[in-house]
């Protein structure tokens, strides 16, 4: 199975270098040069014009530009923002915390709220329950994130009070002991928390009773009838884990879909994360953040990609134990 | 000797489309019946419908019969969890698909000590015990290698060789053996038979053999009868049916094998 | 084929959705009795009565008939973004599929480099780019990304029927490559990019709902689902009609779009 793991960070490498390629290109296609829209401004003079040219390296070549932009990116070095001269890396690191932390809840709410719906669904087929449920999640894949956003802090935050519609604190955080802490920050992300997850639990719970409906079908799962198990231990210990295994590959590859919602929920609940800091930076045509935000973004893609082959490749008896 | 299961006039079908037709038949304590036809005649709804393995849009009507210590049980009637405690202890299955009977994530130990734990009541250790004992007496010379396995791991013969010690593990009266070695290879398949053959002599439990292979039925059973469009059309002696047989198509089919 | 979905509940419902909808894009002229952009401040904020089918905005625009217009414009972007889409991928998966060698390896290294983006981030990174975002350069830019799906499925279903019967007798009796591929290979592999479209559409039209409500996208005064959301978002309390009914269409027509597809998935298995 090691090998099998180096195998795959092998094959990450030339994907990572046409990453950091495309996302180079993306930016340079850009009419004009990444520093003139801070050029707006007629008072800089050609000389100052030049200066910051040379600064931003670009009165080199296109490749030359591209080699020392990736010899810095090996290095986290991103750059520094037009917006304000910070190093784009902390810009993002900063942020970045944040924005994890509101995905992987939303990973964990949709895992079990998505699978154990899909499920029972898929048990008790043709059920009232399922054909309800089904509606429930296509109309949930439908709905416009952003426009439950805005029902959610209007009907949920100011109608109701009962979460909060702005920020990840509230304002005397600081004098805050380390539990409230906590627990005030996870009561700020709940709103954001739910409408990121609510679009992707109707894909999974379908997943799920797709594949828990294939599982029934198996011929090892007739031959655990035909051995006369109760069917809790049918259900929990034959035909759970042929249907996690798949599902958990689908988690993974929700990543990128989490990371775009991110821009929307974030820019509406004023959350400080990486999605909202994509959205200033587009605004502001900030080009290094820009770049090294899509950088980031495919990264993380990747990431997840291949901890779900991971945890498959373990979890599946055939691929951990090859003959 | 006494009859252990009795099927009176059994009818199944779906449905848009009836399969078994009204049939009878009984198999004795100890003895091995075979049931012949040819792919597609239902003889595995035929089985499954003995403890209501059928799928949910199956429709049956008749009587099975089936005699527990003196007592006549009609299965048919029973509700799912009276089955659930008949099937894997009183009646055993072994499928044709040795492999995919085999749930692909769990250890084959696992498997085997399920039916004890569930059945049988026992322990874990107790039944990791039991289990290298079962595995030992289907001729698994190392039991323990097998007993760690995973499905993928083994060949399709030793895996019908699992499921005959899964099946034997709660000590049935009657085990069911949907064509078990129709996927085999030839010499596999006369060792599974052998196999079958012993156990059967050595603990005296009922068998019912389905096949489409009259080849095998010869040596492998005494009582057999044939199924033809839903209905049973002969039944009796091995031995007599080969010699006389009374209908068409049974002649037809040993035809068929005679000219091998 | 058409038949069989119309038997399946959902699949129909789906199907009259996306009929209703088109129906309202294409027929707006004749449905509204008021100017999506004409201003009237009077008959701000009004909610929906007799005179006003769905009420006002903030500026006294009937919302009707912006909505009606702003059909016009989602599922204008979802048809013309997924047919880019679409062609891109069956120009560049039939190539990989039918070559196969490094042209296809080197396609498909780009088409999993493409696809390690979130599609948001890079349709965002592109829109950037552009000064002054127009309709139709949205829907190149959702083309530009949505291509990697079509790419894949039209290479898989080449890459078998490559094998088949058919497509060696042509072969040996000297079709012109080209040929092969336009008339025989293409065309029978595009059912799956039936399914794989119709949902594009629906993610097309979400995503440029989403680009025109963080102004990226359909600039005002020409009405957008998105951008009239864009602007309810200040009235959200006062005139909640304005927030309601756009989201609601935007809703009902992507659930139109999913419903159809699922129904088409269903049928092709």
């Amino acid at each position: 199975m090691l090998r099998y793991i180096i195998k795959r960070l092998v094959n990450m490498v030339p994907l990572l270098i046409g990453i950091s390629f495309v996302s180079f290109l993306v930016i340079h296609l850009a009419p004009g040069s990444p520093t003139s829209i801070s050029l707006f401004n007629p008072k800089i003079s050609l000389e100052a014009r030049e200066k910051l040219n040379k600064l931003y390296g670009l009165d080199k070549p296109v490749h030359i530009q591209y080699f020392n932009w990736l010899k810095d990116i090996l290095k986290f070095d991103f750059g520094y923002s037009l917006v304000d001269g910070r190093k784009v890396s902390s810009k993002i690191l900063e942020r970045l915390p944040v924005t994890l932390t509101i995905n992987i809840l939303s990973l964990l709410v949709i895992f079990f709220t998505a699978i154990p719906l899909g499920l029972y669904s898929g048990w008790k087929k043709g059920s009232f329950f399922d054909r309800f449920t089904t509606l429930f999640v296509f109309i949930g894949f439908a709905t416009p994130s952003f426009w439950l956003a805005l029902l959610s802090m209007q009907f949920l935050g100011v109608k109701l009070g009962w979460f909060p519609i702005s920020g990840i604190t509230s304002i005397d955080f600081e004098y805050f002991p380390w539990y409230k802490k906590a627990l005030d920050f996870l009561w700020h992300i709940s709103l954001p928390v739910l409408v990121a997850s609510f679009g992707s639990l109707a894909g999974l719970s379908r997943y799920s009773r797709e594949k828990f409906l294939e599982v029934l079908d198996k011929e090892y799962i007739r031959a655990a009838f035909a051995k006369g198990l109760p069917s809790s231990q049918i259900i929990y210990k034959h035909a759970l884990k042929p249907v996690f295994l798949p599902v958990i590959t689908i988690l993974g590859l929700s990543v990128p879909g989490l990371l775009g919602g991110s821009v929307i929920f974030e820019t509406i609940f004023s959350i400080p994360g990486m999605g909202r800091l994509f959205y200033e930076g587009v605004m502001m045509r900030d080009y290094p953040l820009i770049m090294g935000l899509l950088v980031i973004g495919a990264f993380l893609t990747l990431l997840g990609n291949f901890l779900a082959d991971l945890a498959y490749t373990w979890a599946d008896p055939r691929i951990k134990y090859s003959k | 000797m006494g009859v252990i299961l009795e099927v009176k006039d059994l009818r199944l079908g779906f449905s848009k489309k009836p399969v078994l037709e009204g049939v009878s038949f009984n198999i004795n304590k100890g003895e091995v019946f075979s049931l012949v036809g040819e792919s597609g005649e239902g003889k595995t709804l035929l089985c499954l419908s003995f403890t209501k393995l059928l799928p949910k849009d199956a429709y049956y009507s008749g009587e099975v019969n089936f005699y527990l210590s003196d007592k006549k049980i009609n299965l048919l009637n029973l509700s799912g969890e009276e089955l659930r405690k008949i099937r894997g202890t009183k009646i055993s299955y072994i499928f044709q698909e040795s492999l995919a009977s085999l749930n692909p994530f769990l250890r084959i130990g696992y498997q085997i000590d399920e039916v004890l734990i569930y059945h049988k009541k026992f322990s874990k250790k107790p039944a990791y015990l039991k289990s290298l004992e079962l595995l030992k007496s289907v001729g698994f010379k190392n039991p323990q290698r097998i007993y760690l396995s995973f499905p993928h791991q083994i060949s399709g013969g030793e895996a019908q060789r699992v499921m005959i010690a899964m099946a034997l593990a709660s000590e049935p009266c009657l085990l069911i053996c949907d064509e078990p070695t129709s996927n085999l290879d030839l010499t596999v398949q006369l060792q599974i038979l052998k196999l079958l053959k012993a156990k059967q002599e050595e603990l005296g439990f009922s068998i019912l053999f389905v096949t489409h292979d009259l080849s095998l039925v010869e040596k492998f059973s005494k009582k057999l009868a044939i199924l033809h469009r839903g209905r049973i059309i002969e039944e009796g002696e091995t031995e007599n049916i080969f010699r006389n047989p009374q209908t068409e198509y049974t002649r037809q089919l040993l035809n068929s094998v005679f000219k091998l | 084929m058409i038949k069989r979905i119309l038997k399946n509940k959902l699949g129909l419902s789906g199907l009259l959705i996306v009929l209703f909808m088109s129906s309202l894009a294409l027929l707006a002229p004749f449905i509204v009795k008021y100017e999506p952009i004409s201003l009237n401040i009077e008959e701000a904020l009004l909610p929906p009565g007799p005179e006003h089918l769905l009420g006002t905005d903030s500026l006294g625009r009937d919302l009707f008939s912006r909505i009606v217009y702003g059909a016009r414009i989602s599922l204008s972007v979802g048809f013309v973004a997924v047919g880019i889409a679409v062609i891109i991928g069956i120009i560049l998966g039939s190539i990989a599929g039918f070559f196969g060698g490094i042209i296809d390896a080197v396609i498909m290294r780009f088409t999993d480099i493409m696809l390690c983006f979130p599609s948001f981030f890079l349709i965002l990174s592109l829109v950037a780019l552009l000064a002054k975002p127009s309709i139709y350069l949205i829907m190149v830019i959702i083309g530009l990304t949505s291509w990697m799906g079509p790419a894949r499925l039209i290479r898989a279903e080449i890459l078998s029927l490559k094998e088949e019967n058919f497509i060696l007798a042509l072969k040996i009796l000297k079709i012109p490559t080209p040929t092969i591929i336009l008339k025989h290979l293409i065309p029978n592999a595009l059912s799956p990019v039936l399914v794989n479209a119709t949902l594009g559409i629906a993610s097309a039209i979400l995503v440029e709902s989403s680009l025109s409500f963080l102004g990226l996208g359909v600039q005002p005064p020409t009405p957008s689902w998105g951008n009239i959301l864009m602007e309810a978002k200040s009235t959200l309390g006062v005139a909640p009609w304005i927030t309601f009914f756009p989201g609601l269409c935007i809703l009902i027509t992507v659930l139109g779009f999913n419903l159809l597809g699922e129904a088409i998935r269903e049928e092709l298995k």
